[in-house]
C-alpha cells in the first residue's frame, strides 16, 4: 500500500506511549534472555564477560531454545500489530485526526 | 489458570517441590543470577518450550484470520437497533480481540503460568525481576486500552451485542479489513 506523506505532524502524548511500548516490544528477547536468570541459558544471555564455567548443554537444550527463538517474531508481531490497530480505532472513534489516523495506518501497513 | 487435570497438578507440584529443594542451596540477592542448578535449568527449559508453543499456536491463529470469510453487516438491522459507527466499531474491535484471545488462550495462559512463576520465585530469591514484567506487560496481558474497550462493548444493548456476535462468529478475523469492508473507517 503507498503510504502518504504527512507533513508537519506532532506526535500526540498517547501515540509517544504507544510508539515507545513498540519499541520496547522490539527487546522482547533480550527480556526472555534476562528472565531466565536461572540455569544454563541466563549464563549465555546476561553475562557482561564470556562464560567459563563448564556447561553441559545437550541437544534437546538447544532444540528448545532455537524453538523459541524462533517463536518469539511471531509473539512479537502479534503484540505489536495490536498495539497500532488500537492506536487507529482510538483516532477513529474519539476525536477525529486525520494526521494520527494517516500515521497509524501507515504503521499497520509497514510503512515504517 | 485452571488446572487441566490431576497430572498436570501433580507435574506442577513435584515441579516446585524439585525447584524449591535446588534453591535453599543457592544465595543470591537483588540484580544478581542463580547459579546453574539442574533445577534452575528445568524452569528455563519450560519457559523456552511455553514460548515456542505459544508462537506456534500465534502463527496457527494467524492462519485462520485467512480463512476468516469476509462479512456485511445488514445496515437496516444496524438501523433498526439504532446502532451508530462508534458502536460498531467498538463491537467488532473487542469480537476481534476476544476471538483471538479464544484461539490463543490456553497456550497464551500457560506461559503467563510459567512466568508468573519465574517471578514469584525470584522474588522470593530477592532476584530483580524487571524483564519478566515487561514480557507480561507486553506480550502476555490485556492493556488498560483493552479492558477499556470491553468495558464500552459491554455497555451496548445485549440485543447489540446478540448482533455483532451473530455476524462476526468466533473465528479469529482481521479487525481492519471488517471496519473497511463495512465503511467504518474515515479516510
Amino acid at each position: 500500500m503507498p503510504c502518504s506523506p504527512i507533513s508537519g505532524f506532532r506526535l500526540d502524548s498517547e501515540s509517544r506511549a504507544a510508539l515507545q511500548r513498540i519499541n520496547d516490544n522490539k527487546k522482547i528477547t533480550k527480556y526472555l534472555g534476562t528472565a531466565l536468570s536461572l540455569g544454563v541459558f541466563n549464563s549465555i544471555f546476561t553475562k557482561s564477560e564470556p562464560p567459563v564455567a563448564a556447561f553441559n548443554i545437550t541437544q534437546t537444550d538447544w532444540e528448545l531454545y532455537s524453538k523459541a527463538m524462533n517463536a518469539l517474531p511471531s509473539i512479537q508481531k502479534k503484540a505489536i500489530q495490536k498495539e497500532i490497530d488500537l492506536m487507529i480505532i482510538h483516532y477513529q472513534m474519539g476525536k477525529y485526526d486525520h494526521q494520527h489516523v494517516q500515521f497509524w495506518q501507515g504503521m499497520k501497513h509497514a510503512c515504517k | 489458570m485452571r488446572a487441566s487435570n490431576n497430572k498436570s497438578t501433580s507435574t506442577h507440584i513435584r515441579f516446585f517441590i524439585t525447584f524449591f529443594l535446588g534453591l535453599v542451596t543457592t544465595g543470591c540477592s537483588a540484580g544478581q543470577t542463580l547459579d546453574n542448578t539442574e533445577e534452575s535449568n528445568l524452569l528455563s527449559k519450560k519457559v523456552l518450550e511455553a514460548t515456542s508453543i505459544y508462537g506456534a499456536r500465534i502463527e496457527w491463529c494467524d492462519a485462520q484470520i485467512l480463512k476468516y470469510p469476509g462479512v456485511k453487516f445488514d445496515l437496516n438491522r444496524l438501523k433498526s437497533l439504532g446502532a451508530t459507527r462508534t458502536e460498531s466499531i467498538t463491537a467488532v474491535s473487542f469480537i476481534s480481540f476476544n476471538n483471538y484471545y479464544e484461539c490463543e488462550r490456553k497456550e497464551r495462559h500457560n506461559f503467563a503460568f510459567l512466568l508468573a512463576t519465574l517471578k514469584n520465585l525470584q522474588v522470593e530469591l530477592n532476584v530483580a525481576t524487571d524483564s519478566i514484567e515487561r514480557i507480561q506487560s507486553l506480550a502476555v496481558y490485556p492493556s488498560s486500552k483493552e479492558i477499556k474497550l470491553e468495558i464500552d462493548y459491554l455497555k451496548l444493548s445485549a440485543e447489540k451485542r446478540a448482533y455483532y456476535e451473530s455476524v462476526l462468529g468466533t473465528q479469529p478475523f482481521d479487525l481492519m479489513t471488517v471496519l473497511e469492508s463495512n465503511e467504518l473507517l474515515r479516510p
